[in-house]
């Protein structure tokens, strides 16, 4: 994976110090029906492109970050 | 407690080690014939105290932001992120007694390695991708990576002589012990027993 993280807590990373944590998706009202729930937890976009993602710092802090990423070509734009 | 199944195996090259116990815990105080000096010694300091300290805890140590740490010559404190701290205590007594619940002792379920002398820096850089040693920076560093993917955390002490201290879960323990010996071998890393590492961090006893 030929990009770094930056850790608001660690500085500058390696991905492979992280544990992927997939796109970040609005989730459905508390009342929606089960489709909504199954679609929410079980669908992905998996888009060629620019996309928010929730990443896990595994072996470092310990803490959740979002950033934003081109998939294609790994450019983090946003974090 | 640490048990004698539970311990690092030694490699045979090491010597004859002298055992002694502290507190309970078996530790080896030197080897025979005795280690001499070395540019890179390696010991294990499992038996020391060790802390995961959150909330009011942590922040009664006083550290700032993240990889901030303090050396107060007795123990090591390093920020892991805002309200967690991790503590180490390497001279004081082994009996940990916390100051309130905000501590999860950790003395059982991580091992401790001591990497010191000249060369530790060449052999701590052979075992972790980050920069443990930024010019930017000042004081003693706290660093939480990974050494061929096992999470680790790293001190450097930043004392007067260079010198790092490594743990890891004790599961990984063996692995992290013998990852540091490979990275070693072309600086002439020598394990050693407690007196050559306290005599290191204090000075020779009189």
């Amino acid at each position: 994976m030929p990009f770094l993280i930056d850790c608001p807590n660690c500085g500058r990373r390696s991905p492979y110090e992280f544990k992927f944590g997939g796109e970040c998706k609005r989730a459905p009202d508390p009342g929606a029906d089960v489709k909504a729930w199954c679609d929410y937890l079980y669908l992905y976009e998996n888009m060629s492109g620019v996309q928010d993602e929730w990443w896990y710092h595994t072996m470092g802090c310990r803490s959740w970050l979002k950033i934003r990423r081109n998939t294609v070509t790994h450019e983090i734009i946003e974090e | 407690m640490m048990t004698h199944a539970r311990a690092i195996a030694l490699p045979g090259w090491a010597g004859k080690p002298v055992e002694t116990q502290l507190e309970g815990w078996p530790v080896v105080e030197r080897f025979e014939p005795p280690e001499g000096d070395c540019a890179v010694g390696l010991t294990d300091l499992s038996h020391r105290p060790k802390a995961i300290v959150q909330g009011a805890g942590a922040q009664r140590l006083g550290l700032a932001r993240p990889g901030q740490a303090v050396w107060n010559g007795q123990s090591l404190a390093g920020c892991l992120k805002p309200g967690h701290a991790v503590v180490l205590d390497l001279t004081g007594p082994l009996e940990m007694k916390p100051a309130d619940s905000s501590w999860t002792d950790m003395t059982d379920g991580w091992v401790l390695l001591g990497l010191w002398g000249p060369l530790s820096l060449d052999v701590v850089q052979g075992l972790v991708t980050v920069d443990v040693e930024p010019r930017e920076r000042g004081g003693a560093l706290f660093f939480a990576t990974s050494c061929h993917g096992v999470p680790v955390q790293l001190f450097n002490l930043r004392a007067q002589k260079p010198g790092f201290v490594i743990s890891c879960a004790r599961s990984h323990g063996q692995n992290l012990f013998e990852a540091c010996i490979r990275a070693g071998r072309q600086s002439g890393l020598k394990v050693t027993g407690l007196k050559a590492y306290s005599d290191w961090l204090c000075g020779p006893a009189a």
